[in-house]
């Protein structure tokens, strides 16, 4: 006897998977992804005049912005599709690559959702009650006719009622209620909120910088992101395209601050995977590179990796981190290498100073210009792949280098009476007397 | 970088010989690969290099670069031509301006002992210099710590040099005798993985090693020159004519350089005898093999010094 077993994964047992490995940050950065693929589509390069708001309490969680919303025609092929079609047409310059991120986002916090989406020509809403969703079935007919009850995957949208309207603009508005019981905990632990507010600030700095306005409980925030010194030391920049992808890269110097913040950071089409890296995945400790090093805390690189096919950028699935087995990746790698290797040089030359290595640091971040992420991506390439560094006087560490200090122990008493019999005031001048008394009596000392 | 402060780099026999080396060789590759090479040294006071390369290869786009702690007024002083840029810096930092897409003929002439700076200086060259570039490095033969001039054992070296270490390193390796085996497996490794990685990005190029030279200045420290010459994956190297010289060494074997200590007389009995009446010679007993063997090396390329009144 022969028949069928059914392989569809249950409805809960997906849910279960998908929302395992994301943290609640991460999974509210992906809902936000989508609101900046919007801004994106409506001027990739100005988000003046766009706005976020994220509101969250113990209660429920909303997102709102007016970026643009998504259409039906979306919402049916790829929003609320599980996967990705195959046939999807990209979004120029999107994020969202895997078709998880915003039913990801949702069934990890609550069990009820509602999307409302307003376009030029859509304005719908998806209201979820993910304990009734789960238990849907339907009845298809098998080839033999017979009836056969599975589960019913498929989400109910309505076209918008004047009652239930939140969107006044073109956007997307999601709230979320009957939170579960970690995520509202979460959400009211102060701590939670101050971390969401660093990554959102240092994840999206790029759009922040744009001008895209982001409030989270009604508070501004701000863009927190690198600058790199551009007067007299120019970054290393150098842009291409590669397989499809555009790279650019930009590596200098930047203030001493927080050792923490030195490194490589990267971004696929504006959105922050990876910061602070002092690892192999940025090429530290390889090919002749030095292992980071405190000595080295004034480097910063940016690489900006962007691509209308997001499959071609080497991002994770969770967006974190940089997939370093990308070919990709590799060869982008070679011209981080080379930045590295000039601008390292350049501190090491630093380090030489010794005692004063520190001053000069601060000094150099003193006097020069800035130029911030957004500038960096944008501004001309006006010689490739050559760091200039700022002048270093090379007198100062030479001479550093031409003197050595010489010391040792004496008794007192002795070294009392050898003061006064000199007639220096002080045991440091009786040491350079004694010094030059030994040039002078052993006919060392070159004539002056 | 500071020798010359020290030193009269045009009396070191030895250091003159191996320039005169270098020069009949790179007359055949420039000849191969045409003249407009840009010329990169680090010229010191003396800029014999500078001289000779100016004079012999024609070439007039000439970089020297000077860390030390001469003023730039000195530096310019001593430059025997105008057309000589001289960038007072580290060669890590100089080498990052100046326009490496230019066929170039760079002669890093170090005057210390190996150093991560090499590495550097190579990672940023061979990133960029084009096709028939010639790339010479010379230093210090021996590995010691800089600071405390103690030979390094294992542990110190691979903290100082790291992944460069070769895999398989041993203390005896760090020995006179294996010392500049162990640099030129370094450089050599490190110039692979650049133009490797370089590969995937921009052409496929590959290093064709010629100088594997070591020789001691009299009462002087053990040197060692390191190079070759960049090319496409597929030159031959026999285009090159270079068979004749028998001081260029593809492989680990390096060849040593060495002067006999004769009179100007002998010179002229030894001028009189080599390759036809050899045996003759030595029955005569005033030349010894050994000082004929030398002679054999090195008479094309050894200098004559005389004392004039200028």
């Amino acid at each position: 006897m022969a028949g069928q077993i059914n392989g569809n994964p249950t409805k809960t047992f997906f849910i279960e998977m998908i929302t395992r490995d994301i943290s609640i940050k991460d999974a509210i950065l992906d809902l936000l992804d989508n609101s900046i693929d919007g801004a994106n589509s409506i001027n990739p390069d100005n988000y003046e005049g766009l706005y976020i708001d994220i509101n969250v309490d113990g209660n429920s969680f909303t997102v709102k912005d007016n970026c643009g919303g998504f259409s039906l025609e979306t919402a049916k092929k790829y929003a609320f599709r599980f996967g990705r079609p195959d046939e999807i047409v990209l979004n120029t310059g999107s994020i969202g690559r895997f078709g998880v991120g915003m039913k990801r986002a949702l069934f990890k916090m609550g069990m009820n959702f509602e999307v409302e989406s307003k376009t030029e020509d859509d304005h719908f809403q998806i209201d979820v009650n993910v304990q009734e969703w789960k238990n849907k079935k339907t009845t298809i007919k098998d080839e033999e006719d017979n009836e056969l009850e599975i589960e019913d995957w498929n989400f109910n949208f309505q076209f918008i009622n004047e009652g239930t309207v939140n969107l006044e603009q073109s956007g997307t508005f999601i709230h979320v209620e009957n939170l579960k019981t970690e995520v509202s905990n979460i959400f009211q632990d102060t701590e939670f909120l101050n971390e969401l507010e660093s990554d959102i600030e240092r994840f999206l700095n790029f759009s922040l910088e744009k001008g895209l306005k982001i409030t989270l409980n009604g508070k501004d925030l701000e863009k927190r992101g690198i600058v790199l010194f551009n007067e007299e030391s120019k970054p290393y920049l150098h842009e291409g395209t590669i397989d499809g992808v555009n790279f650019k890269i930009a590596a200098g110097l930047s203030h001493v601050g927080d050792p923490k913040t030195s490194g490589w950071y990267i971004y696929c089409n504006d959105r922050l995977v990876l910061e602070e890296d002092k690892t192999t995945a940025t090429g530290w400790h390889t090919a002749g590179i030095p292992k980071w090093h405190v000595d080295y805390v004034m480097f910063k690189g940016v690489v900006f990796l962007d691509s209308d096919d997001t499959l071609k950028l080497p991002l994770t699935t969770t967006k974190k981190g940089i997939d370093t087995t990308s070919e990709l990746y590799k060869k982008v790698l070679f011209f981080m290498r080379e930045a590295m290797n000039s601008v390292l040089g350049f501190l090491k030359e630093v380090r030489k100073l010794g005692n004063e290595a520190n001053d000069y640091r601060k000094i150099l971040g003193e006097q020069e210009d800035k130029i911030v992420v957004s500038e960096l991506k944008t501004v001309a390439v006006a010689e490739p792949r050559k760091f200039i560094s700022p002048e270093i006087s090379i007198d100062v560490i030479a001479e550093k280098k031409d003197y050595v200090r010489i010391a040792y122990n004496a008794n007192r008493e002795l070294a009392d009476l050898a003061k006064n019999h000199s007639g220096t005031s002080n045991f440091k001048q009786l040491g350079e007397y004694i010094f030059d008394y030994y040039l002078k009596m052993e006919e060392l000392a070159e004539d002056e | 970088m500071n020798s010359p402060k020290y030193l009269n780099y045009e009396v070191r026999p030895f250091k003159f010989t191996e320039r005169k080396m270098m020069l009949a060789s790179l007359q055949r590759i420039c000849s191969y690969f045409g003249s407009d090479y840009q010329y990169i040294g680090l010229g010191g006071l003396s800029f014999a290099d500078f001289k000779l390369f100016h004079k012999e290869l024609h070439i007039d786009d000439m970089i020297s670069i000077e860390g030390g702690s001469f003023s730039q007024e000195k530096l310019e002083f001593n430059s025997p031509y105008s057309f000589i840029e001289i960038l007072k810096e580290r060669t890590t930092t100089a080498l990052n301006r100046i326009d490496l897409n230019k066929k170039t003929l760079i002669w890093l002439d170090y005057d210390g002992v190996l150093d991560n700076y090499f590495f550097d200086d190579i990672t940023t060259l061979f990133s960029k210099l084009p096709e028939g570039s010639i790339y010479i490095v010379t230093c210090n033969k021996e590995l010691k710590v800089d600071e405390t001039r103690k030979e390094y054992d294992k542990e110190k070296f691979k903290e100082k040099f790291g992944s460069l270490v070769p895999f398989d390193i041993n203390n005896k390796d760090f020995s006179s005798a294996n010392n500049h085996k162990t640099i030129r497996k370094m450089i050599s490794n490190h110039i692979t993985k650049i133009l490797k990685n370089r590969s995937e990005v921009d052409i496929d190029l590959k290093f064709i090693q010629l100088f594997n030279l070591i020789y001691q200045e009299y009462r002087g420290a053990n040197m060692y020159t390191f190079g070759g010459i960049i090319a496409s994956k597929d030159f031959d190297i026999s285009s090159l004519s270079l068979n004749d010289f028998d001081f260029l060494s593809d492989d680990e074997s390096s060849y040593k350089i060495e002067i006999p200590n004769l009179t100007r007389k002998e010179v002229e009995l030894v001028n009189s005898k080599v390759h036809k009446k050899e045996e003759d010679l030595i029955e005569m007993n005033i030349i010894s093999e050994s000082d004929l063997r030398k002679y054999k090396k090195s008479y094309k390329y050894i200098p004559h010094f005389y004392d004039v009144r200028v």
